[in-house]
């Protein structure tokens, strides 16, 4: 009964989840070093056009690398299909004006939409806003995803998506977004080195922790055994 | 008694696995999900709290077999259904992926052992199964949201009640190490 209900649940659950979700229930996720503009190898492109129909289709767009460093997930109906759809996600230098709340982490991405005239699109409704999906540097702090409007940045509610440390927000207009790191002032941020005094301080911390816990359960264990 | 020595081990047990967790993600920062030492050296301190817990392999049964393969089955199926497509590829072989393999091998196993395996006895012997079903499915979901973030709770807690499941119908930690092990394989060679 359990296993037929969780397989039931598990259905559904899949079902709800946006298309490009990988089938990761635990484990061990693949990441290839950031690759950031200007370096080698360097941040890939994507493009993809959707020939005319009634309705535009759900679909994905993402980067090639693994994970995908720029994704974005559509709804069905997101664009005005009626002539051919090009989405594409491309890494851009970063503009001179900096975010308010923190400093960019990894590289911006401009994320756009064409008609077959070359029209710039926008989702047709607020309720068919797309999933941004950008990966940062470091879960630790966790980067809010911020949308540049050509002006000014405006951070959007964020969440960790997952492998790799991305992080997802859902917009109802394209442009350019990037992720940033809470706190400092201005300019891009070099990876996170983690570790320092407080880090190995945990570690120990969390290791005798560890030991104390697996003595205690030897020690359980043995009375038990003595006793039977 | 029996009760009572129950649910000292379930907390020990507990405390132990979330003190591994934690030190994966503190010793695997600034993407503990990604680094494979980290998932390494979570493996085997799990390993260890479920050894020192008193879990011992038991021979291992055809029927638990047979319900594991069934189980990894049902856990790629949903997936591949939610696809709409069910045409799969296999991820090109390189060494990242032979690199892989082994640490999600052993991260698997070890996590079956130590919550379905020496943390779902003690639990049994405290609450019975259905508290120790909850009990693990809910813990089993909540380590892996500091990984892959609150999107991935529902996926695990229907994954970890599946699981829990086949421990209880197989009576073993065989039948959901294999499903799950199917499943977190699959997450890497299938694209």
């Amino acid at each position: 009964m359990v296993v037929l209900a969780s397989v039931a649940a598990l259905t559904l659950v899949w079902r709800l989840l946006p298309a490009g979700s990988p089938p990761i229930y635990d484990g061990q996720c693949i990441a290839d070093p950031y690759a950031a503009l200007g370096g080698s190898p360097a941040p890939q492109a994507a493009e993809k056009t959707f020939p005319a129909a009634g309705t535009f289709p759900a679909a994905e767009v993402l980067t090639g690398e693994t994970p995908p460093q720029a994704q974005i997930l559509m709804e069905a109906g997101t664009f005005d299909n009626s002539t051919a759809v090009t989405v594409s996600i491309a890494p851009v230098a970063a503009p001179t004006v900096k975010p308010p709340n923190g400093t960019i982490e990894g590289n911006v991405y401009r994320f756009s939409a064409r008609n077959a005239s070359g029209g710039e699109l926008e989702p047709a409704s607020p309720s068919l806003a797309v999933f941004i999906i950008l990966r940062g540097l470091t879960s630790s702090p966790a980067p809010t995803i911020d949308r540049f409007n050509g002006t000014s940045w405006t951070p959007l509610s964020t969440l960790n998506a997952g492998c790799g440390n991305t992080f997802e927000v859902t917009s109802t207009q394209l442009g350019e977004f990037a992720a940033v790191r809470p706190g400092g002032a201005g300019g891009t941020t070099p990876p996170a080195s983690g570790g320092g005094v407080p880090g190995v301080a945990v570690i120990g911390g969390l290791a005798v922790l560890l030991i104390i816990v697996v003595a205690v359960l030897f020690s359980l264990d043995r009375r038990r055994g003595a006793a039977r | 008694m029996v009760r009572r020595r129950g649910a000292t081990r379930s907390v020990l047990c507990i405390t132990g696995i979330l003190a591994a967790a934690a030190l994966r993600g503190a010793a695997g920062a600034p993407d503990a999900a990604a680094s494979m030492s980290a998932g390494a050296a979570f493996g085997v301190t799990l390993l260890a709290v479920a050894v020192a817990a008193g879990w011992r392999p038991a021979r291992p049964r055809l029927a638990a077999v047979a319900l594991g393969c069934a189980g990894g089955g049902a856990l790629i199926g949903a997936w591949l259904l939610a696809r709409g497509s069910p045409s799969v590829e296999i991820a090109p072989i390189n060494a990242g992926l032979a690199l892989w393999t082994p640490v999600v091998a052993v991260v698997a196993v070890a996590e079956e052992i130590a919550i379905r395996g020496a943390l779902f006895d003690a639990l049994r012997s405290w609450c019975g199964d259905g508290g120790a079903l909850v009990a693990t499915t809910l813990l089993f979901a909540g380590l892996h949201v500091p990984l892959y973030g609150v999107g991935s709770l529902p996926l695990d807690l229907a994954a970890g009640m599946l699981l829990g499941g086949l421990r209880i119908v197989s009576g073993g930690v065989l039948a959901p190490a294999l499903a799950h092990l199917i499943a977190d394989l699959a997450g890497g060679w299938l694209l």
